[in-house]
C-alpha cells in the first residue's frame, strides 16, 4: 500500500497558504494575559505558558497528510515535525496526543496502526509518553500530535530574540519538499530519497541540547513556510536583519538537479510570494537556488541565533549537520538579505 | 511553424511544469495543454523569471494553452 496514491500535498506543503491564512487570523481576538509568554503576534514555533518562577509549559499540535509510501514512516516523520517545535522553543517534550483522520471504511486499519507505531517510536525515543488521542473518519489520511513541554520560564527559546552580531546555524539540509514531491512523480532515484527521508527522522533533540547548555536565547525551526519564511518571522519578531549566504546553504543530494528541471512544487511559489517582498536579493543570484529557499520544509531543522563567541563551540557539539549560513545585522529596509 | 503539443491536462503541480521545462529544451516552439490555474500561472512565472520567455496565452476559459517560443 502507497499512502501517497491519493494524496494531492503531503507534508507541510499541505499547509493553508500564508497569506489567507493571515488574513483570517488577523479578524480574530487574539487572547494576551501576563502568564502567556509566547502567543501568535511573533508567529513562532508554539504556545509558552508561565505556570510559577520555575515551569513554563510549552505547547503544540502538528498534522499533515502523508509524506512517503510508507505508513510506519510517515508516522514517524510526522511524530518528529511535531516534537521539533517543542525543541525549538528550547523545551524538554513530556507527553503528547495523537491526531488521525483516517478513511476506516476503505481502508486496512492496520495501515493507521503502522503510522500509529511509527509515531510511537519516536517519542519513545524522545522519552515522551503518549497520553491519548483523538481519531475521526475522513476521505483522506492525516496524521500528526499535540505535543506538551516543559522549561524554566528563563530558558524559553523564541523566534524574537535574535540580536545584531550573532551567527545563524543551520541543522538540516533544505529541499524536501521538492524531493518529495520528485518521488511521488518518480523523478528521484531512490538512494536520494531514502537520504532524505533519514534526515526528516532525526530529533531536533541535539539543537535543544545545545540551545540549554550554550544559552542560546533565538531559535526557530524550518517547516512550511520554507527557510526564507521562517527567517524571516525571525528577523521581524527580533525587530532586526539577516544577511544569508546562499551558497552555504546545505540542500539535500539533488535538490538543485530537480530545481532545474522544474520540479518546484505548488507551496513553494506561495511561500515566494508571500516572504520575497521582505528579501534582498544580491543581483545575479542563481533562479533555481533562490527558489529553492522558498521550498516547503517537512520536519526541516532549525535555525539558531548565536553569539558569535559561542558559534564555533555550538557547530562543534552539533557536529556535521551544523551549518554557519549568515549573520544575524540592524535592520534594514530589507528583512532578509540574500547574497 | 512548429506544432509541437504538449499535453498536461490532468496533471496536477510540479508535473506541468516539469513537462514545459522538458520541452523546452528539445523544440524551439511549443504549446502546453493545463488545465489548472496553477500549473498555469507558475509555467508563465518561470518562463520569464528564469528564461526571459514571455508566455503567449492561446486561449482562455476552464483549459489554457500556452504557447512557448526561444
Amino acid at each position: 500500500m502507497d499512502l501517497l496514491a491519493n494524496v494531492e500535498s503531503g507534508g507541510c506543503s499541505a499547509k493553508i497558504p500564508p497569506q489567507k491564512l493571515q488574513e483570517i487570523v488577523q479578524s480574530l481576538k487574539i487572547g494576551t494575559h501576563p502568564q502567556l509568554l509566547v502567543g501568535s503576534d511573533t508567529c513562532d514555533d508554539a504556545a509558552v505558558w508561565k505556570v510559577d518562577a520555575q515551569t513554563a509549559v510549552i505547547q503544540t499540535t502538528d498534522f499533515f497528510p502523508p509524506v512517503c509510501s510508507d505508513p510506519f514512516e510517515f508516522g514517524q516523520i510526522a511524530a518528529t515535525n511535531a516534537l521539533s517545535d517543542i525543541y525549538s522553543m528550547g523545551g524538554m517534550p513530556s507527553f503528547a496526543l495523537n491526531l488521525v483522520m483516517f478513511p476506516s471504511l476503505k481502508m486496512d486499519i492496520s495501515i493507521l496502526q503502522e503510522i500509529l507505531k511509527g509515531g510511537q517510536s519516536k517519542l519513545e525515543e524522545a522519552g515522551v509518553i503518549l497520553a491519548g488521542g483523538h481519531s475521526i473518519d475522513d476521505e483522506t489520511i492525516k496524521y500528526g500530535l499535540v505535543v506538551t513541554g516543559f522549561a524554566p520560564p528563563n530558558e524559553i527559546v523564541t523566534n524574537s530574540a535574535a540580536q545584531i552580531g550573532d551567527d545563524l546555524i543551520l541543522t538540516k539540509p533544505i529541499g524536501s519538499g521538492i524531493i518529495l514531491a520528485a518521488h511521488k512523480l518518480g523523478q528521484i532515484e531512490s538512494p536520494l530519497y531514502r537520504k532524505c527521508l533519514e534526515s526528516l527522522k532525526v530529533l531536533n533533540k541535539r539543537p535543544m541540547e545545545a540551545m540549554k547548555k550554550f544559552g542560546i536565547k533565538a531559535a526557530t525551526d524550518i517547516t512550511g513556510f520554507g527557510l526564507m519564511g521562517h527567517a524571516m518571522e525571525m528577523a521581524k519578531g527580533s525587530n532586526v536583519s539577516l544577511k544569508i549566504d546562499i551558497q552555504k546553504i546545505p540542500l539535500f543530494e539533488g535538490t538543485y538537479e530537480l530545481a532545474e528541471k522544474g520540479c518546484l512544487p505548488c507551496a513553494l511559489f506561495k511561500n515566494y510570494d508571500f516572504s520575497s517582498p521582505d528579501v534582498f536579493f544580491t543581483e545575479g543570484i542563481d533562479y533555481s537556488r533562490k527558489m529553492i529557499m522558498f521550498d516547503a520544509q517537512t520536519s526541516g531543522g532549525v535555525l539558531l541565533s548565536v553569539p558569535k563567541e559561542k558559534s564555533s563551540e555550538v557547530r562543534e557539539f552539533l557536529g556535521d549537520n551544523a551549518h554557519l549560513i549568515g549573520e544575524v545585522i540592524a535592520p534594514t529596509e530589507k528583512r532578509i538579505i540574500l547574497q | 511553424m512548429e506544432n509541437n503539443t504538449i499535453d498536461a491536462r490532468g496533471l496536477s503541480c510540479p508535473q506541468p511544469l516539469i513537462m514545459a521545462v522538458d520541452a523546452l529544451k528539445k523544440y524551439p516552439s511549443f504549446t502546453i495543454l493545463v488545465d489548472n490555474e496553477v500549473s498555469k500561472e507558475n509555467i508563465i512565472r518561470v518562463m520569464k523569471d528564469k528564461y526571459g520567455i514571455e508566455v503567449q496565452l492561446k486561449n482562455d476559459g476552464e483549459e489554457y494553452a500556452l504557447a512557448i517560443a526561444k
